[in-house]
């Protein structure tokens, strides 16, 4: 398991959307290697015949009655909202197109 | 009892002088909020407190013990036991109305929509919750100082940490300012900060107690489980929690006993070890091991052997494969459950020009840096052609970890064992170190990885401070965990370790004392 460039780290940051600084990218750079070093400890283990555990209790198939109940009113819903355009959250158009 | 501070009882106590008269619920709660206010700077175990609402728990408890009163004995033996009982919640507990950060500026200002499932089994049983209490951003720490709102100090020595991710809940805990709070244990974030504080705590198992409201960190990990200063404490908040909720599918529908009153005392519970066949894992026994710990365990054990529990020696030999299997799957889920704060639908916002700049700015500014770092880690661990390489492989191994259990316990009823390898460690020490960091829970995170119930109780001290002894055991008997712990208290209740208070109590309460926060700064840090 090859060792992540400053470029990796830019990379894997980008698809975690997080807008990191030049100084944060060369600290994780440092401390993701030391840590990806301990992973590398789990190679010397065969598990080729291995089933991966997901969870640790057995419980399958989880079914509940198909019935209408309330859900939170939009209100409470929508408090927390940075910004909100009657019921509606606010965000920056997608399409430069579009924009207004 | 009314001469007595009723802060100093334990829980079940307080309950009892509810019910005698020593003190009504209203006295209860504001000798405890008095407490905690005090001595908020100098600990810094809180992150928001609810008096209105802890007092009007407090009075509406007030009213039905007045009522149990007069109509006699059957109906106040009738009432729940935690009525008029102040509790605190970790500060991921989400109530309806009140603020719950879990540490991170990314939730600065969020008002909880609804109440968490445990929030309303708390109420419907008449607690009192003071508030929340401050702990590592997303439970992601060992140490309760990757919090937004500064560190928690542990009361034994306000220089040094009081262990994490819980460390607020186990702060306050020790230093009698709650008797009773709620933790989740992702890694061993309720048992290590017990350990730390000479406190108890239990982490149930996986699926043990609902989740819903729990603000979300390693879904196949996370448990929510109790604090408290003795076993029989522990067993009551347990019970008032646990159980199946509909809205969380990964809680199971298995029967939940009533813990409390199925703890013995003194010779009874002393009596229970006879017969009882106790694994001590070899591979428990870690390289960096402090000696006084390992001394204060081996001591534990050898009370446990003497008291007629049969000890045997155990092998779990994938032990040492746990912590990369932890910090593999545990970032991963972390990094697909923390995809949600994109500064859109709630918590903090910072606007970029575009939705992509949004999330960048919000996640940079709002996160800080062992979260970036648990989501950087996530994020490659399941990124394309790295996915079979370390999230898959991780699974298998933990299959192979699980397996280790499994086979331990077809030999022994339960498992003993360090619950940290450390006493706890200076403010700011391991901070630079994430690996270091890490090995902290190198005793617990394998019981998270296999989904076990897990038991820290105090077992004496080294150097001055406090050392854990865990029990570890298999799937839903938390009952006999407490039974263990039960009886290890009464095999030690005359030993004078018992009756030390934390050494710095008196620290809290010197108006000279510098307030927590400080303590980052001294170390040259940022809070």
């Amino acid at each position: 398991m090859a060792g992540l460039s400053r470029d990796d780290v830019a990379h894997v940051a980008h698809l975690a959307r997080l807008g990191l600084s030049d100084a944060e990218l060369a600290r994780l750079e440092g401390q993701l290697n030391h840590i990806l070093e301990q992973y590398a400890v789990l190679a010397e283990l065969d598990t080729e015949h291995i089933a991966p555990t997901a969870q640790t209790i057995e419980l399958e198939n989880i079914l509940r009655e198909d019935r209408a109940a309330p859900s939170l009113p939009v209100d409470v819903a929508l408090a927390g909202a940075p910004e909100r355009l009657g019921d509606h959250l606010v965000v920056p158009a997608i399409l430069a197109d579009q924009a207004t | 009892m009314p001469t007595r501070d009723p802060t100093r009882l334990f829980a079940w106590q307080m309950a009892a002088g509810l019910r005698d008269g020593a003190f009504s619920a209203r006295e209860l709660v504001q000798a405890h909020l008095a407490l905690a206010h005090r001595q908020a700077p100098a600990l810094n175990a809180w992150a928001s407190f609810d008096d209105s609402r802890a007092l009007a728990a407090a009075d509406a408890a007030d009213r039905r013990l007045a009522a149990a009163r007069a109509a006699g004995t059957d109906a106040l033996a009738a009432l729940p036991p935690l009525l008029g009982i102040p509790v605190a919640l970790k500060d991921l507990v989400v109530t309806a109305g009140r603020p719950s950060t879990a540490g991170s500026r990314i939730l600065a200002g969020f008002v909880g929509p609804y109440d968490a499932h445990i929030a309303e089994r708390l109420d419907a049983a008449g607690a009192a919750v003071l508030g929340k209490t401050n702990m590592d951003e997303f439970a992601m720490g060992s140490s309760t100082e990757h919090s937004a709102w500064g560190p928690t100090s542990n009361p034994w020595d306000l220089s040094r940490v009081p262990g994490g991710s819980s460390g607020g809940s186990a702060a306050a805990v020790a230093a009698f300012q709650v008797p009773l709070a709620i933790g989740t244990d992702t890694g061993g974030s309720i048992r290590q900060p017990a350990a730390l504080t000479g406190v108890v705590g239990l982490h149930p198992t996986y699926g043990r107690v609902s989740r819903y409201g729990i603000i979300a960190f390693a879904s196949s990990l996370d448990q929510v489980g109790p604090f408290g200063r003795d076993v029989r404490d522990a067993a009551l908040l347990l019970g008032a929690v646990a159980g199946r909720d509909d809205r969380d599918s990964t809680s199971a529908p298995v029967p939940v006993p009533d813990y409390a009153a199925a703890l013995a005392d003194g010779d009874a519970a002393v009596g229970g070890l006879r017969g009882v066949r106790l694994g001590l894992p070899r591979q428990y026994f870690v390289a960096g091991m402090e000696p006084g710990v390992e001394a204060r365990v081996r001591d534990a054990v050898g009370a446990l052997e003497a008291a007629g529990a049969e000890i045997v020696e155990v092998d779990l030999p994938h032990t040492r494969y746990g912590l990369a299997t932890y910090y593999i799957i545990g970032p991963a889920e972390a990094s697909a459950n923390l995809a949600r704060y994109d500064g859109i639908r709630f918590g903090f916002s910072v606007r970029g020009g575009d939705v992509l700049a949004d999330y960048l700015a919000t996640r940079d500014q709002g996160f800080g840096d062992e979260v970036k770092r648990r989501i950087m880690l996530g994020t490659y661990a399941l990124s394309a052609g790295y996915y079979d390489a370390y999230y898959v492989k991780a699974q298998k191994v933990r299959t192979l970890i699980k397996a280790d259990f499994d086979a331990a316990f077809r030999l022994v009823d339960a498992l003993v064992a360090p619950t940290s390898p450390t006493v706890a460690f200076p403010i700011g020490a391991r901070l630079d170190d994430p690996v270091a960091m890490y090995l902290s829970d190198a005793c617990t995170l394998p019981v998270n990885v296999a989904g076990l119930p897990g038991l820290s109780v105090p077992c004496g001290l080294s150097e001055g401070l406090p050392v854990g002894l865990q029990f570890i055991g298999r799937p839903w008997d938390e009952g006999r965990l407490l039974g263990l712990g039960r009886a290890y208290e009464a095999i030690t209740a005359d030993a004078p370790w018992r009756a030390l208070e934390p050494t710095d109590l008196p620290a809290l309460d010197d108006p000279a004392t510098p307030p927590a926060a400080d303590r980052l700064f001294a170390q040259g840090r940022r809070g």
